[in-house]
């Protein structure tokens, strides 16, 4: 049977890999797709920034209001204004043409009141422009209200006495796990398994209910192959082809996150850095765990959309069907994956959900060799049924029928 | 040698489709409140003899291809026996496989693979020694004038190239039992010619071949023996003489219609 197998196996990859579209959909599409859209975002985000910076606004003052004492020195509120922004004021109040601060006519520093700030809020730039008045006037209030206290001879800590501190008690690799590798924990293993199912439902459902369209099941199943040799066959071929799509998309979307992490924050590229954030990922036993719960993912998500596949009679009926089973997997999954797995050990033995909180437990240095072994003994059993199950269904005839 | 006895076969239909006419659902007995059962094959019985060829001559729905993926092996009957070469199909399936091979006229073969790795591919599922499969590959290849396509893709291969490829591939093993579901039906006149002088050489060499047809100087020319089926069952068979004589008329078409007139209407295929 196993003979049998691989030589399924080998017919569907070797078929699989001939096509260049599935190639590039599968193989180089993800590498480049998720630096592209990160990159692009990134370089955009930049350039805008950048463009903030030098741009210079136009703003109108209503009613400016005489110097303020802040810092020991009067100054005026325009001149307060140009630490925050460049701007000029040859405007038309209250027109689309820039951003108006209107103080009232008998605006005084002593007193509570309202400063109106105009803008048009659908244009970016204008909406910047009018948060970097609100802030110039919030750090005014800031400075005028510590001046006052000053002069009753109070400062802050007294205004507000009581302060509170976080002290961490989590393990130490949780604890040292910058923000990136906790995002990285949060984001990837979900985004892994939701790789596993996009990337290997289209040719699933040709191996299985679209050659029921083509009419060429019939001639496999007239051979003397075994029919799970078949369902086995058909399950490892689309195995390869969801874990190569899912390292694709993951190389992708790391190469994204470090280029767009260097384009934003300023974050260097270096190995030092990248296995800071790779956490776990980076040892040689994290390393191996996430290969074996990927490989052990990829079999139930394989098998489920095989079967699927063989029990639809068309491509078009099977899309109907995995389309919601992938988003609820997903939906479940984002759910799931910030729950505390020590306390709810049920986790493990649920075919996907184990492999997320797995990824997430290697990824922050957390996983114990149980919780992995659970998974992915739970996952070959739930793989070996649905295998069974299709090879169950290329028994019955009404595998042969597509109406 | 391919031999039916008594077959019955039948098919449930969860709900009647609006609008369909209450004798074509069978008054049989229903399993669940909403199913209802169309009985597809009515007590066929026939026997196709090595070299010779048995033609199913039927309009659509008559119950031709139901019978076909009896015999091989993809339907099972409900009632009566289909032995091939004495091997019964329900009790020895795996045996059978390895003495059929089957090619219906819905199988499109599609992808990037060459005709020369399908066939690779389809000997090894017949668990065939690799060098008996090149062996047959080059009999096959030389036979059916395929060395000029044998390594293109299947994907840039003309209709007449898809169909010799197809026919290599049911014959890959060296089957005794040919069993080809319209061999002729969508393909142009010359590729039609082609794959009717193939049948009749398989038909020379000894194998027995059946196949199902509607049309009725295909099946003139080609069967030695003719059963006409009709709303599941066999009216009548027998060779284009009988036939002639049994409904007195001078022509197969004729004849189909007389009988078609006894039986009317169709069940569903």
């Amino acid at each position: 049977m196993i003979k049998d197998s691989l030589v399924i196996f080998n017919k569907e990859t070797a078929s699989v890999l001939r096509d260049k579209r599935a190639v590039f959909t599968n193989l180089v599409l993800p590498l480049i797709l998720m630096p592209a859209i990160l990159g692009s975002i990134g370089f955009i985000q930049n350039y805008q920034t950048q463009k903030r910076a030098d741009t210079e606004y136009s703003i109108a003052i209503v009613n400016e209001p005489g110097p303020v004492l802040l810092a020991g020195a009067t100054t005026a509120f325009e001149v307060f204004l140009a630490d925050w922004l460049t701007f000029n004021t040859q405007i038309e109040p209250h027109s689309n043409q820039g951003v108006t601060v209107e103080f009232p006519a008998d605006f005084s520093w002593q007193q509570p009141q309202a400063i109106l700030v105009y803008a048009d809020t659908s244009r970016q730039d204008l909406t910047f422009a009018a948060s970097r008045v609100q802030a110039a006037i919030q750090e005014i209030n800031r400075q005028l209200g510590e001046a006052r206290l000053a002069a009753l001879g109070l400062d802050t800590q007294q205004l507000y006495p009581l302060q509170s501190e976080l002290v961490s008690l989590a393990p130490d690799s949780v604890a040292e796990a910058g923000e990136g590798r906790l995002f990285l924990s949060s984001v990837l293993p979900y985004m892994v398994i939701l790789y596993l199912f996009t990337g290997s439902v289209a040719l699933a459902l040709s191996v299985t209910a679209g050659e029921k369209e083509r009419g060429s099941l019939a001639s496999l199943l007239v051979n003397q192959v075994d029919r799970t040799a078949i369902s086995l066959g058909k399950t490892l071929a689309i195995m390869a082809i969801a874990i190569i799509n899912a390292l694709a998309s993951s190389v992708g979307l790391l190469i994204g996150a470090l280029l767009f992490s260097q384009l934003i924050g300023g974050f260097t590229l270096s190995v030092s850095g990248s296995a800071s954030l790779l956490g776990g990922i980076a040892t040689p036993w994290g390393s191996a765990a996430l290969v074996l719960i990927i490989l052990s993912a990829a079999s139930v998500s394989s098998s489920l959309v095989v079967f699927i596949g063989s029990r639809v009679r068309t491509v078009r009926e099977g899309n109907s069907v995995v389309a919601p089973v992938t988003m609820a997997l997903v939906i479940f999954a984002m759910m799931i994956v910030n729950m505390n797995a020590a306390q709810n050990e049920w986790m493990f033995i649920i075919p996907f959900i184990n492999a997320v909180v797995v990824m997430k437990s290697i990824i922050l240095g957390l996983l114990q060799p149980a919780h992995l072994a659970i998974s992915l003994l739970a996952n070959l059993v739930v793989t070996a049924i649905l295998v069974y199950l299709t090879a169950r269904e290329f028994n019955l005839e009404r595998v042969l029928f597509t109406e | 040698m391919i031999e039916i006895k008594n077959v019955s076969k039948r098919f449930a239909q969860k709900k009647p489709k609006r609008n369909q006419p209450v004798e074509a659902i069978s008054s049989g007995t229903a399993s669940s409140r909403d199913k209802k059962w169309i009985q597809v094959l009515d007590n066929v019985s026939l026997i196709a003899k090595p070299g010779s060829i048995y033609g199913l001559l039927g309009p659509n729905g008559a119950g031709k291809t139901t019978t076909l993926r009896c015999i091989a092996t993809l339907l099972k009957p409900d009632a009566g026996e289909i032995s091939i070469n004495g091997l019964n199909v329900q009790t020895h399936p795996k045996a059978v496989r390895a003495q059929i091979g089957l090619l219906t006229s819905d199988m499109r073969l599609s992808g990037n693979l060459s005709s020369r790795e399908l066939m690779q591919f389809f000997g090894k599922l017949n668990h065939m020694e690799s060098g008996h499969i090149e062996y047959r590959i080059v009999t096959l290849a030389s036979y059916l004038g395929m060395s000029e396509f044998i390594d293109r893709p299947i994907i840039q291969c003309s209709t007449g190239q898809k169909q010799k490829a197809s026919i290599a591939v049911a014959l890959i093993h060296n089957p005794d039992v040919i069993i080809f579901d319209e061999p002729t039906n969508g393909l142009d006149i010359l590729t039609a010619r082609t794959v009717i002088d193939f049948l009749q050489d398989f038909k020379n060499q000894g194998k027995t071949v059946i196949l199902s047809t509607h049309i009725m100087s295909e099946a003139e020319t080609l069967c030695d023996t003719i059963g006409i089926m009709l709303n599941g069952r066999v009216a009548c068979q027998g060779t284009l003489n009988d036939l002639l004589a049994s409904q007195q008329t001078d022509s197969l078409s004729d004849a189909f219609f007389k009988v078609a007139q006894q039986y009317g209407g169709v069940a569903g295929d």
